[in-house]
Protein backbone atom coordinates (compact mmCIF):
# COMPACT_ATOMS: atom_id res chain seq x y z
CA UNK A 1 0.00 0.00 0.00
CA UNK A 2 1.38 3.50 -0.97
CA UNK A 3 2.44 5.89 2.00
CA UNK A 4 -0.62 7.96 3.04
CA UNK A 5 -3.81 5.68 1.42
CA UNK A 6 -6.47 4.93 3.68
CA UNK A 7 -6.88 0.92 4.28
CA UNK A 8 -10.81 0.54 3.35
CA UNK A 9 -11.34 -3.84 4.54
CA UNK A 10 -11.11 -3.96 8.10
CA UNK A 11 -10.24 -7.60 8.14
CA UNK A 12 -11.33 -7.95 11.89
CA UNK A 13 -14.75 -9.52 12.31
CA UNK A 14 -15.87 -8.14 15.40
CA UNK A 15 -14.99 -4.75 14.13
CA UNK A 16 -16.94 -4.77 11.26
CA UNK A 17 -19.78 -6.22 13.31
CA UNK A 18 -19.70 -2.95 14.90
CA UNK A 19 -20.03 -0.60 11.94
CA UNK A 20 -23.27 1.73 12.53
CA UNK A 21 -26.08 0.57 10.47
CA UNK A 22 -27.16 1.95 7.03
CA UNK A 23 -28.93 5.57 7.02
CA UNK A 24 -32.53 5.16 6.55
CA UNK A 25 -33.73 6.15 2.96
CA UNK A 26 -36.45 8.96 3.92
CA UNK A 27 -34.55 11.44 5.95
CA UNK A 28 -35.94 14.54 6.69
CA UNK A 29 -35.07 16.72 4.33
CA UNK A 30 -34.23 20.37 6.20
CA UNK A 31 -33.69 22.19 2.96
CA UNK A 32 -37.25 21.91 -0.29
CA UNK A 33 -37.27 19.08 -2.51
CA UNK A 34 -35.84 20.46 -5.98
CA UNK A 35 -37.96 21.95 -8.75
CA UNK A 36 -37.76 19.29 -11.29
CA UNK A 37 -39.88 18.93 -14.21
CA UNK A 38 -42.79 16.31 -14.04
CA UNK A 39 -42.66 13.15 -15.80
CA UNK A 40 -44.03 12.90 -18.66
CA UNK A 41 -46.97 10.96 -18.91
CA UNK A 42 -46.83 6.88 -19.21
CA UNK A 43 -43.65 7.02 -17.70
CA UNK A 44 -42.84 4.34 -15.00
CA UNK A 45 -42.87 5.00 -11.52
CA UNK A 46 -40.25 7.61 -9.86
CA UNK A 47 -36.86 5.61 -9.55
CA UNK A 48 -37.05 6.62 -5.45
CA UNK A 49 -37.80 3.91 -2.65
CA UNK A 50 -41.70 3.87 -2.05
CA UNK A 51 -40.91 4.96 0.99
CA UNK A 52 -39.92 8.58 0.05
CA UNK A 53 -43.37 9.27 -0.27
CA UNK A 54 -44.43 8.78 2.87
CA UNK A 55 -42.07 11.54 4.40
CA UNK A 56 -43.77 15.00 4.87
CA UNK A 57 -42.13 17.71 2.93
CA UNK A 58 -40.07 19.53 5.44
CA UNK A 59 -41.03 23.12 4.46
CA UNK A 60 -44.44 23.62 3.84
CA UNK A 61 -45.26 25.67 0.37
CA UNK A 62 -42.41 27.60 -0.93
CA UNK A 63 -40.11 29.44 1.18
CA UNK A 64 -40.43 32.67 -1.02
CA UNK A 65 -43.48 32.47 0.52
CA UNK A 66 -42.67 32.35 4.27
CA UNK A 67 -39.71 35.24 3.59
CA UNK A 68 -42.96 37.54 2.21
CA UNK A 69 -45.50 36.41 5.82
CA UNK A 70 -42.32 37.53 8.16
CA UNK A 71 -42.67 40.95 6.30
CA UNK A 72 -45.74 40.93 6.53
CA UNK A 73 -45.37 40.20 10.05
CA UNK A 74 -43.19 43.06 10.45
CA UNK A 75 -45.18 45.21 8.86
CA UNK A 76 -48.38 44.45 11.11
CA UNK A 77 -45.87 44.56 13.95
CA UNK A 78 -45.12 48.61 12.73
CA UNK A 79 -48.56 49.22 12.41
CA UNK A 80 -49.50 47.35 16.14
CA UNK A 81 -46.79 49.91 17.46
CA UNK A 82 -48.51 53.11 15.96
CA UNK A 83 -51.70 51.54 17.56
CA UNK A 84 -50.60 51.55 21.26
CA UNK A 85 -48.75 54.97 21.26
CA UNK A 86 -52.29 56.76 19.82
CA UNK A 87 -54.18 53.98 22.51
CA UNK A 88 -51.80 55.07 25.15
CA UNK A 89 -51.45 58.58 24.74
CA UNK A 90 -55.60 59.15 24.10
CA UNK A 91 -57.48 55.96 25.85
CA UNK A 92 -60.64 58.08 26.51
CA UNK A 93 -60.87 58.41 22.59
CA UNK A 94 -59.87 54.67 21.76
CA UNK A 95 -62.38 53.49 24.30
CA UNK A 96 -65.48 55.79 23.18
CA UNK A 97 -64.56 55.08 19.61
CA UNK A 98 -64.26 51.41 19.75
CA UNK A 99 -67.83 51.41 21.40
CA UNK A 100 -69.15 52.63 18.03
CA UNK A 101 -68.00 50.09 15.91
CA UNK A 102 -70.03 47.06 14.00
CA UNK A 103 -69.16 44.14 16.73
CA UNK A 104 -71.14 41.53 15.12
CA UNK A 105 -69.38 42.68 11.45
CA UNK A 106 -65.84 42.28 13.47
CA UNK A 107 -67.03 39.15 14.50
CA UNK A 108 -68.64 37.95 10.84
CA UNK A 109 -65.08 38.75 9.32
CA UNK A 110 -63.56 36.78 11.80
CA UNK A 111 -65.98 33.95 11.09
CA UNK A 112 -65.25 34.02 7.26
CA UNK A 113 -61.63 34.41 7.33
CA UNK A 114 -61.30 30.97 9.93
CA UNK A 115 -64.05 29.15 7.90
CA UNK A 116 -61.78 30.02 4.68
CA UNK A 117 -58.63 29.28 6.22
CA UNK A 118 -60.18 25.18 7.37
CA UNK A 119 -61.27 24.85 4.15
CA UNK A 120 -57.88 25.12 2.47
CA UNK A 121 -57.01 22.49 5.00
CA UNK A 122 -59.48 20.35 3.56
CA UNK A 123 -58.84 21.19 0.33
CA UNK A 124 -54.72 20.06 0.90
CA UNK A 125 -56.04 17.09 2.30
CA UNK A 126 -58.14 16.28 -0.54
CA UNK A 127 -55.39 16.80 -2.71
CA UNK A 128 -52.87 14.98 -0.77
CA UNK A 129 -55.30 11.87 -0.79
CA UNK A 130 -55.40 12.14 -4.90
CA UNK A 131 -59.37 13.14 -4.19
CA UNK A 132 -59.40 16.09 -7.27
CA UNK A 133 -63.32 16.19 -7.40
CA UNK A 134 -63.11 16.82 -3.22
CA UNK A 135 -60.50 19.33 -3.49
CA UNK A 136 -62.37 21.35 -6.04
CA UNK A 137 -65.10 21.42 -4.67
CA UNK A 138 -63.48 22.70 -0.83
CA UNK A 139 -61.57 25.23 -3.00
CA UNK A 140 -64.53 26.96 -4.38
CA UNK A 141 -66.65 26.50 -0.92
CA UNK A 142 -63.38 28.40 0.85
CA UNK A 143 -63.02 31.18 -2.31
CA UNK A 144 -67.00 31.59 -1.88
CA UNK A 145 -66.93 32.30 1.97
CA UNK A 146 -63.35 34.67 1.59
CA UNK A 147 -65.32 36.66 -1.03
CA UNK A 148 -67.49 37.09 2.40
CA UNK A 149 -64.64 39.80 3.11
CA UNK A 150 -64.78 42.01 0.71
CA UNK A 151 -68.77 42.21 1.50
CA UNK A 152 -68.72 42.74 4.96
CA UNK A 153 -66.65 45.32 4.47
CA UNK A 154 -68.28 47.34 2.56
CA UNK A 155 -71.35 47.03 4.94
CA UNK A 156 -69.28 47.93 7.52
CA UNK A 157 -67.91 50.72 6.10
CA UNK A 158 -71.86 52.01 5.21
CA UNK A 159 -72.55 51.25 9.40
CA UNK A 160 -69.07 53.92 10.32
CA UNK A 161 -70.70 56.32 7.58
CA UNK A 162 -74.01 56.05 9.60
CA UNK A 163 -71.96 56.05 12.86
CA UNK A 164 -69.89 59.28 12.30
CA UNK A 165 -67.27 57.16 12.01
CA UNK A 166 -65.40 59.20 9.10
CA UNK A 167 -62.08 59.96 7.62
CA UNK A 168 -61.96 63.07 10.10
CA UNK A 169 -63.59 61.68 12.90
CA UNK A 170 -60.16 61.82 14.82
CA UNK A 171 -57.19 59.46 16.08
CA UNK A 172 -58.80 56.67 16.51
CA UNK A 173 -61.18 56.42 13.61
CA UNK A 174 -57.76 57.30 11.23
CA UNK A 175 -55.54 54.00 13.39
CA UNK A 176 -58.94 52.03 12.98
CA UNK A 177 -58.43 52.64 8.66
CA UNK A 178 -55.05 52.55 8.74
CA UNK A 179 -54.92 49.04 10.28
CA UNK A 180 -57.93 47.26 8.91
CA UNK A 181 -57.70 49.05 5.10
CA UNK A 182 -53.90 47.37 4.93
CA UNK A 183 -55.32 44.28 6.23
CA UNK A 184 -58.02 44.45 3.89
CA UNK A 185 -55.17 44.93 1.06
CA UNK A 186 -53.71 41.78 2.38
CA UNK A 187 -56.72 39.79 2.28
CA UNK A 188 -57.57 40.61 -0.91
CA UNK A 189 -54.56 39.56 -2.03
CA UNK A 190 -54.92 36.29 -0.94
CA UNK A 191 -58.42 36.14 -2.67
CA UNK A 192 -57.32 36.45 -6.16
CA UNK A 193 -54.46 33.89 -5.19
CA UNK A 194 -57.75 31.41 -4.16
CA UNK A 195 -58.74 32.23 -7.59
CA UNK A 196 -55.68 31.76 -9.24
CA UNK A 197 -55.33 28.03 -7.32
CA UNK A 198 -59.28 27.17 -8.09
CA UNK A 199 -58.49 27.74 -11.69
CA UNK A 200 -55.50 25.77 -11.80
CA UNK A 201 -56.84 23.00 -9.24
CA UNK A 202 -60.08 22.52 -12.30
CA UNK A 203 -57.54 22.77 -14.96
CA UNK A 204 -55.23 19.33 -12.74
CA UNK A 205 -52.32 21.74 -11.98
CA UNK A 206 -52.27 20.23 -8.62
CA UNK A 207 -51.51 16.48 -7.78
CA UNK A 208 -50.95 14.54 -4.78
CA UNK A 209 -47.16 14.93 -5.74
CA UNK A 210 -46.85 18.45 -6.96
CA UNK A 211 -49.41 20.90 -4.82
CA UNK A 212 -46.97 23.35 -3.13
CA UNK A 213 -48.09 26.63 -4.81
CA UNK A 214 -52.08 25.61 -2.82
CA UNK A 215 -49.86 24.49 0.17
CA UNK A 216 -47.96 28.43 -0.02
CA UNK A 217 -51.64 30.12 -0.43
CA UNK A 218 -52.83 28.25 2.50
CA UNK A 219 -49.58 29.24 4.37
CA UNK A 220 -50.69 33.43 3.49
CA UNK A 221 -54.06 33.12 4.00
CA UNK A 222 -53.57 31.43 7.64
CA UNK A 223 -51.06 34.11 8.39
CA UNK A 224 -53.51 37.05 7.12
CA UNK A 225 -55.84 35.13 9.73
CA UNK A 226 -53.39 35.25 12.21
CA UNK A 227 -53.31 38.97 12.10
CA UNK A 228 -56.85 39.89 11.33
CA UNK A 229 -57.11 37.86 14.93
CA UNK A 230 -54.72 40.55 16.58
CA UNK A 231 -56.85 42.96 15.55
CA UNK A 232 -59.69 41.89 16.40
CA UNK A 233 -59.03 42.19 19.87
CA UNK A 234 -57.60 45.57 19.45
CA UNK A 235 -60.61 46.90 18.02
CA UNK A 236 -63.81 44.98 17.98
CA UNK A 237 -63.10 42.82 21.47
CA UNK A 238 -62.29 46.42 22.91
CA UNK A 239 -63.37 46.66 27.24
CA UNK B 1 -60.85 14.17 -13.07
CA UNK B 2 -61.89 11.45 -11.01
CA UNK B 3 -61.87 10.89 -6.88
CA UNK B 4 -59.93 7.32 -7.77
CA UNK B 5 -56.54 7.59 -6.03
CA UNK B 6 -53.57 8.74 -8.76
CA UNK B 7 -50.33 6.75 -8.94
CA UNK B 8 -48.40 9.42 -6.76
CA UNK B 9 -51.28 8.86 -4.20
CA UNK B 10 -50.97 5.44 -3.67
CA UNK B 11 -47.55 6.46 -1.85
CA UNK B 12 -49.44 8.49 0.83
CA UNK B 13 -50.70 6.96 3.83
CA UNK B 14 -54.03 5.77 3.23
CA UNK B 15 -57.00 8.02 3.95
CA UNK B 16 -57.76 6.59 6.97
CA UNK B 17 -55.10 7.64 8.85
CA UNK B 18 -54.86 11.03 7.69
CA UNK B 19 -58.82 11.71 9.41
CA UNK B 20 -57.30 12.33 12.85
CA UNK B 21 -55.74 15.57 10.84
CA UNK B 22 -58.84 16.42 9.53
CA UNK B 23 -60.35 16.21 12.57
CA UNK B 24 -58.02 18.28 14.52
CA UNK B 25 -58.28 20.95 11.97
CA UNK B 26 -62.00 21.28 12.55
CA UNK B 27 -61.26 21.23 16.37
CA UNK B 28 -59.47 24.43 15.72
CA UNK B 29 -61.61 26.07 13.77
CA UNK B 30 -64.73 25.21 15.91
CA UNK B 31 -62.02 26.79 18.85
CA UNK B 32 -61.51 29.93 17.12
CA UNK B 33 -65.14 30.62 16.17
CA UNK B 34 -66.38 29.78 19.84
CA UNK B 35 -63.52 31.88 21.49
CA UNK B 36 -64.06 34.69 19.08
CA UNK B 37 -67.42 34.82 20.38
CA UNK B 38 -66.40 34.50 23.93
CA UNK B 39 -63.94 37.22 23.83
CA UNK B 40 -67.01 39.61 22.34
CA UNK B 41 -69.18 38.45 25.67
CA UNK B 42 -66.15 39.49 28.16
CA UNK B 43 -65.63 42.86 26.07
CA UNK B 44 -68.49 44.03 25.09
CA UNK B 45 -70.09 46.02 27.71
CA UNK B 46 -69.68 48.98 29.81
CA UNK B 47 -67.19 48.13 33.25
CA UNK B 48 -65.94 49.43 35.48
CA UNK B 49 -61.90 50.32 36.28
CA UNK B 50 -60.92 46.92 38.17
CA UNK B 51 -63.97 45.01 35.33
CA UNK B 52 -62.09 46.55 32.64
CA UNK B 53 -58.94 45.30 33.53
CA UNK B 54 -60.14 41.69 33.99
CA UNK B 55 -62.29 42.16 30.95
CA UNK B 56 -59.22 43.59 28.66
CA UNK B 57 -56.51 40.67 30.61
CA UNK B 58 -58.91 38.45 29.51
CA UNK B 59 -59.06 39.27 26.40
CA UNK B 60 -55.47 38.97 25.83
CA UNK B 61 -55.53 35.75 26.87
CA UNK B 62 -58.20 34.81 24.38
CA UNK B 63 -56.07 36.61 21.44
CA UNK B 64 -52.35 34.47 22.89
CA UNK B 65 -54.57 31.48 22.67
CA UNK B 66 -56.28 31.94 19.27
CA UNK B 67 -52.77 33.00 18.08
CA UNK B 68 -51.42 29.74 19.26
CA UNK B 69 -53.88 27.60 18.17
CA UNK B 70 -53.53 29.03 14.50
CA UNK B 71 -50.27 28.61 14.40
CA UNK B 72 -49.99 25.05 15.76
CA UNK B 73 -53.23 23.38 13.64
CA UNK B 74 -52.56 25.74 10.31
CA UNK B 75 -49.75 27.53 10.11
CA UNK B 76 -47.60 24.91 11.44
CA UNK B 77 -44.62 27.32 11.19
CA UNK B 78 -42.36 24.55 13.02
CA UNK B 79 -42.27 22.91 9.75
CA UNK B 80 -40.50 26.12 8.15
CA UNK B 81 -37.10 26.12 10.67
CA UNK B 82 -36.52 27.63 13.89
CA UNK B 83 -36.18 31.10 12.69
CA UNK B 84 -39.36 31.75 11.08
CA UNK B 85 -41.27 29.91 13.72
CA UNK B 86 -39.64 32.12 16.49
CA UNK B 87 -40.72 35.29 14.32
CA UNK B 88 -44.41 33.81 14.00
CA UNK B 89 -44.28 33.25 17.48
CA UNK B 90 -43.32 36.74 18.20
CA UNK B 91 -45.53 38.54 15.98
CA UNK B 92 -48.75 35.84 17.79
CA UNK B 93 -46.97 37.17 21.45
CA UNK B 94 -46.81 40.81 19.93
CA UNK B 95 -50.47 42.05 20.58
CA UNK B 96 -51.46 39.86 23.79
CA UNK B 97 -48.77 41.40 25.37
CA UNK B 98 -49.15 44.91 24.04
CA UNK B 99 -52.76 44.12 25.43
CA UNK B 100 -51.91 43.17 28.98
CA UNK B 101 -49.45 45.86 29.26
CA UNK B 102 -52.60 48.51 28.04
CA UNK B 103 -54.76 47.13 30.17
CA UNK B 104 -52.30 47.65 33.54
CA UNK B 105 -51.48 50.82 32.08
CA UNK B 106 -55.45 51.74 31.92
CA UNK B 107 -56.29 51.25 35.25
CA UNK B 108 -53.57 52.22 37.10
CA UNK B 109 -54.63 55.86 35.38
CA UNK B 110 -58.72 54.64 35.74
CA UNK B 111 -57.64 54.77 39.92
CA UNK B 112 -55.54 57.40 40.13
CA UNK B 113 -57.16 59.95 42.99
CA UNK B 114 -58.46 62.89 41.37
Amino acid sequence: MAAGSIRLVNSNPELRMARPPALPLALPLPLPLPLTAKPPEGAGPPASPPTAGLAEPAWPGHRAMWVGICLEFIEFAVFFAVYFSARWSQPAVFQEGAQRLWTLGGVLITLAMVTSGWMLTRVLSAVQQGRQRAALRWMALAVLVAALYPVLKVAEWQWNQAQGLGAGSGLFVVVYWYLTINHFVHASWGLLGMVWCLLRLSAGGYDAADHRGLESLATYWHATDLVWLMLFSLFYAYA
Amino acid sequence: MHDAPTRAAKTLPPAHTREPADRQATQVWLALAVLTAVSVLAAGHALPPVGRLLATLAVAVLCAVKGQLLVRGYLRSRRAGPLIHRLVQLFAALAPVLLTVSALIEAAQALQPG
